[in-house]
């Protein structure tokens, strides 16, 4: 029951500081597994990282692999759940994932940076214990392991390697993935290729020759742009139109899924991937996730669906307010990022994973876009132009993030210019700045996820009506912003609705339904199995609802009260038949 | 709502509303599917108690037809592509002279038994396969058909193994009322004849809305009132059963309600309970569009199922919901639908079928996001009931006999026009279904439609049951079963002697001045249809047919290298190349060709041994 499992936890902390003097000092808290939050990581490594978590903390987390990536790469999935307060299948869940698009890297690092600090604090912050005892998390740092793994083994762009690696025959040509980039100056990293043209569009600076212009209309440059950096492997005259893979498993989702033709990337079917299939049957199979974050990046942004126009209607007004409510709590947490709707204010996607959570399951779910350039100078009015970025980078990074531009001969361009960012350029934070990154995002997704439904029962009136009839009024509330049910749920019908029932030794119900609240008087009667009152709305979040039984029974008998939901923990209470008002404070002896 | 049961609309919603359940979107549960059903007759036997199903195969006779007609024909192999849920194997059968090279040729896929009342469909692409071995073999050097006769064993097994309950789709527990509780209110078979029909009551008490009456025209027909006449209803109408879970809603929630009809990509009905949790989430569903997916040298589809798009050919018009797809056809592909609909007629003679949704079907998605021209048919139409008996011949029957107005057009959505005021005979208010009862009674013995007769229902009461049997509208009598094949075989036959022909043209070589050379290249398309439709090559989805020559790019100086094409017309559409290249007199230049349908294929020569001279 609810109320007697929080003065458990009431004296769990109690006792935990009473041994541990360092209680108080949340900002020095040590863990057992230390991490190094001012670089990345690459697959190995992030799921060593998950190894060495849960061995240090068995009694919180438990790993597991939902399958394997298309090479082959174990899915690996970490659950943490306080034992000792329940299986994690009856708590509201939230489900943390993370790069989807293979060079999106730093989303790993947020999902490893949660558990690591929820782990450590686990016993010695009050707030996050509580949190824990209450809800369980799944963290799935690497989506698309294949795409994470090339991104960091092999020479790439900061936007290449967005994609897994089954091999697709991206030009039509019938070969697949036949002429990807080469590192052809051997720096590491896909560079931009530069051919010395007469006629060109583009010139260096004059000041920063790492600075490649367009020249104004009517003056002739010295250079045209040849591409990403490579050669022609299939000798058709196109340079690396068909590389690895060449899909987007972000579009691959079964809520508004629509054909390649249509969305780029989306596959044959939703699911068609091992790395989402892998994903889609945990989900399913866990009703109990409540709450959804996706970590991508760029733009500081935190994003909502619906992804197209056409699924506005699968956003009702009450579901807005929910995500809005979080959405401007995360402005305040996440300077720079913008609480933005997909379709409305980035670019359409049909088949997106977020919203898949939200419209096709009822979870109420974001995707943070992690990093947005403003902080660079920390300062949403200033903008850097190209020139002020290289000066930042020199600076700041003492230039570590850019590579000269080099002379290089080309097998069928001739002389090239090869440069530009490495791969670590843009979309990426700064090691330095990562693990405030980190922490800014994690802090708001446990705030999203304390808002996941906490129900209770506020007040029940039982009230003798005579000759053994008793009128019994029940007020359930939900303290936290997220509903039990969102409203798509119940317009959709998205999985099961929920229940309040009674039962009770030589009770019989005469009839039950549900109150608009405490001084209604008629009821909405529940015609079938009276006992049991479905409520399909669920309980709005920050409110309650109203119920109420007319049953018979002598005076004094026992009844049970149970009220269940999906996306809440169950909540029971006994009272006996008579007369008087319980409220949460009473029955808590 | 509920397009895909016309004739029935109103008696379904009618009913939902009685049992108190909010229908949003298009949501068939399980006593909404006992109205529709199937039709499992022994020939020739009365309704009552009739058994299936003389002359249909179950599971496991199709399964051993199958194994003896690729025993028997060395052009024939079998293989199990997968597994239904409940564990029955999923059978193809590949016909083609020469089963190594059967994926290299173009193919002719035909899929059947996606709905488990539709047994029509299983019995005549099994049949189509069968005749083709036998008498026209050798349209098998050159074409591969692929035949999966019954995608849907479970739901087919269900209605032929005890009672005919009409369900449609396969066997995932759904919790159709939301309950908690999984297929704990089926239906029930009450009066014992082992079908399921409906159930209909008088006298209704105050909280039970009386929503039908007897037609006038046809007492044992059920219509909505026309309260502007004066029209009053009087029955409330139920589906045959209890309520087994005591919940007030009778048979609400049957046995697995996924209907793989709907559990597909295009415009598939996300959210409603009989499409599935998501596209293709069954083992049925997913098995054959995996089937799809790796036979790239499909060309053509024929569906036999509940859907047609040959009687009543889609217009072409709208958009999808995305607003960037068509809505059924492309509209530039509508003329290939209606000559191959022509033919269709003119082999078949079929003039009616039903028209249904097809949000979420496996021949929508063929079409709409494969590519694929897919032909879908219900393969019998409704037949003209014999004549009216003479009087003489028939004394006793002056009630039924006034023949419906049977709706001669292809289009039985159509109204039928309004009739002469000086007409007396009240006209039936659902003409189809009243031509379907006459077609009952002239020529099937009564065996379509079970009469109402007085039952006793331990919650209801005084009710009456009857209806017409499900399935009766979609199977024909298992004697003509093979004559219904051998019309469809001639369609088959017709549409493989349409299929895209590519043909080679060239080289030409021509010498333009020292090591200079002009070459041409083709590939002609001597077929009436096109190598892909507009809709694929739109898509993207069929890969192109692409021509690669083996000269370095620095030698080629008119010409791509590397080209495509999406679609190569019917009738003499080409897909031409011309390049201008150097040569050495002894290198041999070679032109590649991939594609699905011409196999792939190298033509090597050198350019200085077979070039004419530029003015030759």
């Amino acid at each position: 029951m609810f109320i007697r499992y929080l003065s458990q936890i009431t004296i769990i902390v109690l006792s935990i500081c009473a041994i541990n003097s360092t209680c108080a000092a949340q900002q020095q808290i040590p863990s057992k597994t230390d991490i190094t939050w001012n670089r990345f990581y690459n697959y190995d490594e992030i799921s060593e990282l998950l190894h060495k978590l849960v061995d240090a903390y068995p009694q919180l987390l438990s790993l597991q692999s939902l399958g394997k990536s298309e090479q082959g790469r174990e899915m690996w999935l970490v659950t943490l759940n306080v034992a000792k307060t329940g299986a994690d299948t009856e708590k509201p869940a939230m489900y943390i994932d993370g790069n989807v698009h293979g060079n999106e890297i730093q989303s790993a690092e947020t999902v490893v940076y949660s558990i690591w600090y929820l782990t450590k604090s686990y016993g010695k912050v009050d707030s996050l214990t509580e949190l824990m005892d209450r809800v369980a998390f799944y963290f799935l740092p690497m989506q698309n392991p294949d795409g994470r793994d090339y991104w960091f083994n092999e020479p790439n762009n900061p936007h290449s390697s967005r994609t897994g690696q089954r091999p697709t025959d991206n030009d039509f040509d019938g070969l697949v993935d036949e002429d990807g980039p080469e590192d052809l100056d051997g720096d590491g990293h896909i560079g931009t290729m530069w051919r010395f043209d007469p006629n060109g569009t583009s010139r260096r600076n004059r000041d920063d020759p790492r600075i490649i212009e367009r020249v104004e209309p009517g003056q002739k440059g010295e250079l045209s742009r040849a591409g990403s950096e490579g050669i022609d492997n299939d000798g058709d005259g196109r340079i690396n139109e068909d590389g690895p893979g060449g899909y987007d498993m972000n579009r691959n989702w079964p809520s508004g899924w629509q054909p390649n033709y249509i969305q780029y990337g989306a596959g044959d079917y939703p699911f068609d991937r091992p790395e989402t299939n892998a994903i889609g049957q945990f989900i399913t199979a866990h009703p109990n996730i409540a709450a959804g974050q996706s970590y991508h990046n760029a733009g500081g942004m935190m994003l909502r669906g619906p992804g197209a126009k056409h699924r506005e209607n699968l956003y009702p007004r009450s579901d807005k307010a929910v995500y809005s409510k979080l959405g401007k709590a995360g402005e305040e947490m996440l300077p720079f990022y913008r609480y933005l709707v997909i379709y409305a204010d980035l670019y359409t996607v049909h088949g997106g994973f977020v919203t898949w959570l939200s419209e096709g399951l009822g979870i109420v779910s974001f995707t943070n876009e992690l990093w947005s350039n403003s902080q660079m100078l920390q300062n949403s009015q200033k903008r850097l132009d190209q020139k002020g970025r290289l000066r930042w980078q020199d600076r700041m990074l003492f230039g570590q993030t850019l590579t000269e531009y080099t002379e290089y001969d080309h097998p069928t361009l001739g002389k090239v210019l090869i440069g530009g960012g490495t791969k670590y350029s843009s979309r990426i934070p700064p090691p330095f700045m990562l693990e405030e990154l980190c922490h800014r995002n994690f802090a708001f997704t446990m705030f999203h996820a304390d808002n996941m439904p906490l129900l209770s029962f506020q007040w029940i009136e039982v009230k003798s009506l005579g000759n053994d009839l008793w009128q019994i009024t029940i007020e359930v509330a939900n303290e936290k912003i997220i509903p039990s049910r969102l409203a798509i749920a119940a317009q959709r019908k998205i999985g099961q609705p929920d229940r309040l029932s009674i039962t009770g030794k030589g009770i019989k119900v005469v009839t039950s339904g549900k109150l608009s609240d405490r001084f209604d008087k008629t009821i909405d009667p529940v015609d079938d199995r009276k006992h049991v009152i479905p409520n399909d709305g669920g309980i709005p979040g920050q409110k309650h609802k109203t119920f109420r039984y007319l049953v018979t029974g002598k005076a004094g008998a026992e009844i049970k009260l149970q009220y269940t939901a999906e996306k809440s923990r169950d909540i029971e209470i006994s009272i006996k038949l008579e007369s008087g008002a319980v409220t949460e404070s009473s029955k808590d002896e | 709502m509920n397009n895909q049961l016309p004739s029935k609309t109103n008696v379904i919603i009618d009913t939902a509303a009685y049992l108190g359940r909010k229908i949003l979107g298009r949501v068939r549960i399980g006593s909404i599917s006992l109205l529709t059903g199937i039709c499992l007759l022994a020939l020739a036997s009365p309704s009552r108690g009739a058994k299936p199903a003389d002359g249909y195969m179950n599971h496991a006779s199709l399964t051993k037809s199958l194994q003896d007609l690729a025993r028997e024909n060395n052009d024939c192999e079998i293989d199990a592509i997968g597994s239904s849920r409940e564990g029955r194997t999923l059978l193809a059968i590949t016909l083609s002279s020469d089963a190594e090279i059967a994926s290299s040729k173009p193919a002719l896929l035909i899929v059947a038994g996606l709905d488990g009342r539709h047994l029509v469909g299983t019995e005549t692409a099994f049949r189509v396969a069968k005749n083709i071995l036998a008498n026209h073999a050798d349209i098998l050097q050159e074409i591969t058909i692929y035949v999966i006769p019954r995608v849907n064993p479970d739901g087919v097994e269900l209605n032929l193994s005890s009672i005919n309950a009409g369900h449609i789709g396969v066997m995932r527990a759904v919790d159709s009322d939301r309950d908690g509780l999984i297929n704990e209110d089926g239906p029930d078979d009450l009066n014992g004849d082992g079908i399921i029909t409906l159930m209909r009551r008088l006298n209704n008490p105050l909280d039970d809305n009386a929503t039908h009456l007897a037609d006038p025209s046809e007492l044992r027909l059920l219509k909505k009132p026309d309260v502007a006449k004066g029209e009053r209803a009087i029955y409330s109408i139920y589906p045959e059963g209890i309520d087994n879970d005591n919940d007030g809603k009778i048979n609400e929630d049957g046995p697995g309600m996924v209907d793989l009809d709907r559990n597909f990509m295009h415009e598939w009905p996300e959210h409603a309970l009989d499409a599935g949790p998501y596209q293709v989430s069954e083992p049925e569903s997913l098995v054959l569009a995996k089937f799809v997916l790796e036979h790239r040298n499909i060309v053509a589809a024929i569906v036999l199922g509940r859907h047609d798009n040959l009687i009543n050919v889609p217009d072409g018009k709208g958009k999808d919901v995305s607003g960037k797809g068509p809505k059924n056809l492309d509209s530039k592909d509508v003329a290939l639908y209606k000559e191959i609909s022509k033919v269709f007629k003119e082999t078949t003679d079929q003039e009616r079928a039903p028209k249904e949704n097809s949000d979420g079907s496996f021949h929508a998605w063929l079409y709409a996001q494969r590519g694929i021209p897919t032909f879908a048919t219900v393969v019998w139409g409704r037949p003209d009931p014999s004549p009216e008996p003479k009087p003489d011949e028939a004394e006793e029957d002056d009630e039924a006999e006034e023949e419906a107005d049977a709706d001669e057009g292809e289009n039985v959505e159509e109204e039928t026009p309004e009739e002469k005021p000086d007409k007396e005979e009240p006209k039936p208010s659902d003409a189809e279904d009243a031509a379907w009862l006459t077609y009952s009674d002239r020529d099937r013995d009564g065996s379509g439609f079970v009469e109402w007769k007085a039952f006793d229902h331990p919650t209801l009461g005084a009710v009456e049951i009857g209806g017409f049997v499900p399935g009766f509208k979609m199977n024909p009598p298992a004697d003509e079963l093979d004559g219904l094949a051998e019309k469809q075989t001639q369609f088959v036959l017709e549409l493989i002697e349409r299929r895209p022909k590519l043909v080679i043209q060239g080289p030409d070589v021509k010498m333009l001045g020292p090591g200079v050379y002009e070459i041409r290249f083709g590939i002609v398309n001597e077929g009436y249809l096109p190598s892909a439709t507009s809709m694929a090559s739109k898509a993207k989805a069929i890969p192109p047919t692409v021509v690669r020559i083996s000269t370095e790019l620095d030698q080629i100086i008119a010409g791509e290298r590397v080209s495509r094409n999406w679609q190569i017309a019917g009738s003499g559409g080409r897909f031409t190349q011309r390049w201008i290249i150097r040569s050495d007199d002894s290198k041999q230049v070679t032109i590649d060709v991939v594609s699905a349908q011409l196999g792939d294929q190298s033509i090597s020569f050198v350019p200085s041994e077979v070039a004419t001279k530029e003015n030759d």
